[in-house]
């Protein structure tokens, strides 16, 4: 009996379950059923409501990625790709289109792309003061080791200008109005590099086309960036020992890849397990590269045996005399570009007249010979900041011989190989991104000036410099001058 | 058999054309230095004698050898020739911070990298007749960097000057300096050679860990951990294993006789002390240790350790046979090393020859480098300085530097004669 009521209860415990299940999964169908619907509504309204928008540059000479001019042609651009690239007389005349830009006279080229930017970053105190509060600075630090009662352990990393952790992408700070100044010069892609720290930290690749960072990230993580920056209080205050430490490092860390196995608390006591190692190790094998700043020409040398001690296959960020010491064909170099001789260079040593034949003949003339040699540089800002010197820069490496389809690739598609986005962007080509911009003059005559930048799709158009400048001109009479030195 | 006869003959027609077109002076290149006053260690002062160079060599010495067809000469009558002067202690040519005072012990950290041919320092001391520089760390830690030996050819590739037959050399530092600079330990003399102490014990553990691990079959192996590699602690083996020597720069005579005791322990070599002006208090264990010294001809009283000085010392460490070599340690003084030197036979009594060598010979011994130069010697590199008169005099002034038979300064070129 007992057994019965069991099996009568369960069967009607069963029953009213299988009941509810029932409600619930037709409720659950319905509800499916409604998300897909509602998303299929949706969707196809916004599709119907809000096309993507498809525009025309007309009668424009256009930059094809074999560095000659196509002239007379139009770009056809839909949603944030190029859709279309030809000669005018080719153009369907039915075709309709949300806007129209006639340009006619104008020069169209691929949007520059910054391969070494050091703007558009979070700044934070850092842990190091250079400069006469150095030893202030030793003496605390002496008190703290002393609290701590360690004599021979070396302070941790990131008070040593290493930061081996920090990225760049998450320090971006984007505000408008700095946007809106590369935009105008004509650039949309930056390659945004840590300022400071001999490891910076790495890099990322982002897109002017929003203020906000999740947006505009193209590339998160890119390269591991090494400013060798000596004058520090802790331990490498020299690039000797900068240049030693990092090949110990590189000790270090492939030891503890293969002692992965072991207790750590059994190793050497002297050699505490940091988690840094893990994230070093593969720019070590050549899994990941480095990306390293030098300022002048002995610090070449310098990097020379980094590489041959270390075994690491670097990006070079160049200086302006590059050229005076042979480097090595594979060699990828990014170039401020600058003419300025350092003070430490023998141009700069003597006299004055030297220092001014060098800043406008000598290295215009060698940097130009330079190009031509290296095919495949990338070619940025003097200071890694402001883009308004570099074209000034580039009209004279123009007038010195330097081919215009070579500056061009040094701006647009050779950063682009070397960011990994030359599938995506860095040159006029139907199916890559709608990344354009269009100047009034070739931009290695003087006074060039880019009119037009679109980014992504998104359209910037920039007005000629306003008529107060004109008036300016006018009060400027020979006349009206006012006469310099005062009482003389 | 022909054939074989064929191809000797065109080896010995080829051996023969070689020869001649050497001989003209195709292939060679060559120089000639006329009726000069040459100064020769092992035959004395040469007078109205001739000097040839040949690829960077001394060829021969003589009188009246005929100007080969095709070889610049130049007329050096009334000048006298010496050995390219070596400064065996300064800091010059380094690119940046020469010191890396932030830790005690930095044996890993390397000059060579810092070689910077394009300083106009370079360009000065050139003018004072100096063809090869030993060119080191600084004194702020008890164990420095691993100094570099460079010759003055200002301009080149920083590789070509480096000089890799020199003995690898190791920066010591006792005294003041590498107490005051940091403020952690240490504080005192004693802990200047406690440090030195200390390193080598962890140099010396460190061996016995490797020399664990290689003894050990691969079964053992398996259950071992491998010790890590450190380039501080190698460094300091190296000097253990003789193939580096230390340079010490001290002052005061008791922290030198504990630093001889602590290389007795241990078994490292020190070739020599830097500035150690109580060097006369203590020639006996300096001459019988083989140990040199590289000190001012008459500077003191710069600072407190470095107050007692007399430079009639430098007669007594002559006398027991001690090597002298001269220095400056700064490309100042470097400029007039050779007055520097004439003090000596004032002071120390010595003859010219013997003067000379503290700026030549000597520096280059305790840089292993007397093989090759130093001296004038056939088959010694051409590094050679020409003076217009006595070469120890202040009243002279040097004419012509020449390093490896290249001409590097020379005065009458110079484009800053007569200017003011």
């Amino acid at each position: 009996m007992k057994k019965k009521l069991k099996t009568q209860f369960q069967s009607r415990e069963e029953k009213q379950n299988t009941e509810d299940s029932m409600k619930q999964t037709k409720l659950m169908r319905y509800f499916y059923l409604s998300v897909i619907l509602s998303v299929v509504l949706f969707s196809g309204f916004y599709t119907f409501a809000s096309p993507p928008e498809r525009f025309i540059i007309k009668n424009v000479s256009v930059f094809k990625p074999d560095g000659t001019w196509q002239e007379d042609s139009f770009v056809i651009v839909k949603g944030c790709k190029i859709e279309q690239i030809g000669r005018m007389n080719t153009l369907e005349q039915t075709d309709i289109f949300d806007h129209e830009y006639d340009l006619k006279g104008k020069f169209l080229y691929p949007a520059f792309i910054d391969a070494f930017y050091k703007g558009f970053q979070v700044e934070e105190k850092e842990a190091s003061t250079p400069g006469p509060a150095r030893f202030d600075s030793q003496i605390s630090r002496f008190e703290e080791r002393q609290a701590s009662e360690k004599d021979d352990v070396r302070a941790p990393f990131e008070k040593r200008n290493y930061f081996i952790k920090r990225k760049a992408v998450e320090r971006l700070l984007l505000t408008e109005a700095k946007m809106k100044e590369v935009i105008e010069q004509g650039f949309a892609i930056l390659h945004i590099a840590p300022p400071d720290g001999i490891y910076g930290g790495t890099a990322t690749v982002i897109s002017m086309i929003s203020e906000n960072p999740t947006e505009a990230v193209l590339v998160p993580e890119t390269f591991m960036t090494l400013y060798l920056k000596p004058n520090q209080p802790d331990y490498p205050s020299t690039f000797n020992a900068i240049i030693a430490e990092l090949q110990q490092l590189k000790e270090d860390s492939t030891y503890y890849q293969k002692m992965k196995r072991f207790d750590f608390s059994l190793l050497d006591k002297r050699l505490q397990y940091i988690p840094e190692y893990d994230i070093l190790y593969p720019y070590f094998t050549k899994e990941k590269r480095f990306i390293i700043s030098i300022s002048n020409y002995p610090e070449q040398r310098l990097i020379e045996q980094l590489t041959r001690l270390v075994g690491i296959d670097p990006i070079l960020v160049g200086h302006p005399e590059i050229w005076r010491r042979p480097l090595a064909p594979n060699t990828t170099i990014i170039l401020p570009l600058n003419f300025k001789p350092n003070d430490n260079s023998y141009y700069a040593q003597f006299e004055e007249k030297l220092k001014k034949e060098a800043e406008e003949k000598i290295y215009p003339q060698k940097l130009a010979e330079f190009l031509k040699s290296h095919p495949h540089i990338a070619i940025t800002s003097p200071d890694g900041i402001n883009h308004k010197d570099l074209f000034k820069n580039l009209q004279l490496l123009g007038k010195n011989g330097a081919p215009e389809s070579l500056l061009i690739a040094a701006l647009t598609i050779n950063p682009a190989k070397i960011l990994d986005i030359a599938r995506y962007t860095g040159s006029c080509e139907a199916g890559k991104l709608a990344n354009i911009t269009v100047s009034d003059k070739k931009i290695t005559e003087p006074d060039a000036r880019v009119s037009m930048t679109v980014v992504e799709g998104k359209v910037f158009e920039f007005k000629p410099p306003a008529d107060k400048d004109k008036k300016d001109e006018k009060d400027k009479k020979p006349g009206m001058r006012k006469k310099p030195g005062g009482l003389q | 058999m022909k054939i074989k006869i064929k191809i000797i003959t065109t080896c010995f027609l080829c051996l023969g054309m070689t020869l001649f077109f050497t001989s003209l002076g195709f292939g060679a290149n060559r120089l000639l230095l006329k009726n000069a006053r040459i100064y020769t260690f092992d035959r004395g002062v040469l007078d109205g004698y001739d000097l040839l160079i040949r690829n960077g060599k001394i060829d021969t010495i003589a009188k009246n050898i005929q100007p080969p067809p095709n070889v610049p000469f130049i007329d050096l009558t009334g000048k006298s020739v010496i050995p390219g002067i070596i400064d065996s202690h300064n800091h010059i040519a380094l690119y940046g911070d020469m010191n890396e005072g932030t830790e005690n012990v930095t044996p890993e950290v390397k000059m060579e990298y810092l070689v910077d041919a394009d300083e106009p320092s370079i360009y000065y001391i050139l003018s004072g007749g100096v063809t090869m520089i030993h060119t080191m760390h600084g004194s702020a830690n008890p164990i420095g960097g691993e100094n570099v030996t460079i010759k003055m050819k200002w301009g080149k590739n920083p590789d070509e000057l480096i000089e890799t037959r020199a003995l690898r050399t190791l920066k010591m530092a006792l005294g003041e300096n590498p107490i005051q600079k940091t403020p952690s330990f240490p504080n005192t003399r004693m802990g200047v050679s406690s440090v030195i102490e200390k390193a080598y014990l962890d140099a010396i553990a460190y061996r016995k860990l490797q020399d664990k691990w290689n003894k050990a079959s691969k079964q053992e192996k398996e259950k071992m951990i491998p010790p890590a590699k450190n380039y501080r602690l190698e460094a300091l083996l190296d000097t253990l294993d003789q193939k580096m020597v230390i340079r010490c720069h001290s002052y005061r005579a008791d922290e030198t006789l504990e630093l001889i005791r602590l290389s007795k322990k241990f078994g490292f070599k020190v070739a020599a002390f830097e500035h150690l002006h109580q060097a006369y208090r203590i020639a006996d264990q300096l001459s019988a240790n083989h140990i040199g010294i590289s000190i001012f001809a008459d500077s003191w009283n710069y600072k407190a350790e470095a107050s007692e000085f007399t430079p009639w010392g430098l007669k007594l460490l002559y006398q027991k046979g001690v090597e002298i070599s001269l220095n400056s340690d700064t490309s100042e003084a470097m400029r007039r090393l050779y007055t520097e030197a004439g003090k000596l036979r004032r002071y120390a009594g010595m003859s010219d020859l013997d003067a000379l060598k503290t700026i030549t010979l000597n520096p280059a011994k305790l840089l292993g480098m007397e093989k090759y130069t130093g001296s004038i010697e056939i088959g010694k590199d051409a590094d050679l300085a020409v003076f217009d008169g006595h070469p120890l005099s202040s009243m002279s002034k040097c004419v012509l530097t020449i390093i490896e038979g290249e001409i590097y300064f020379d005065r009458s070129k110079d484009p800053y004669v007569g200017v003011k």
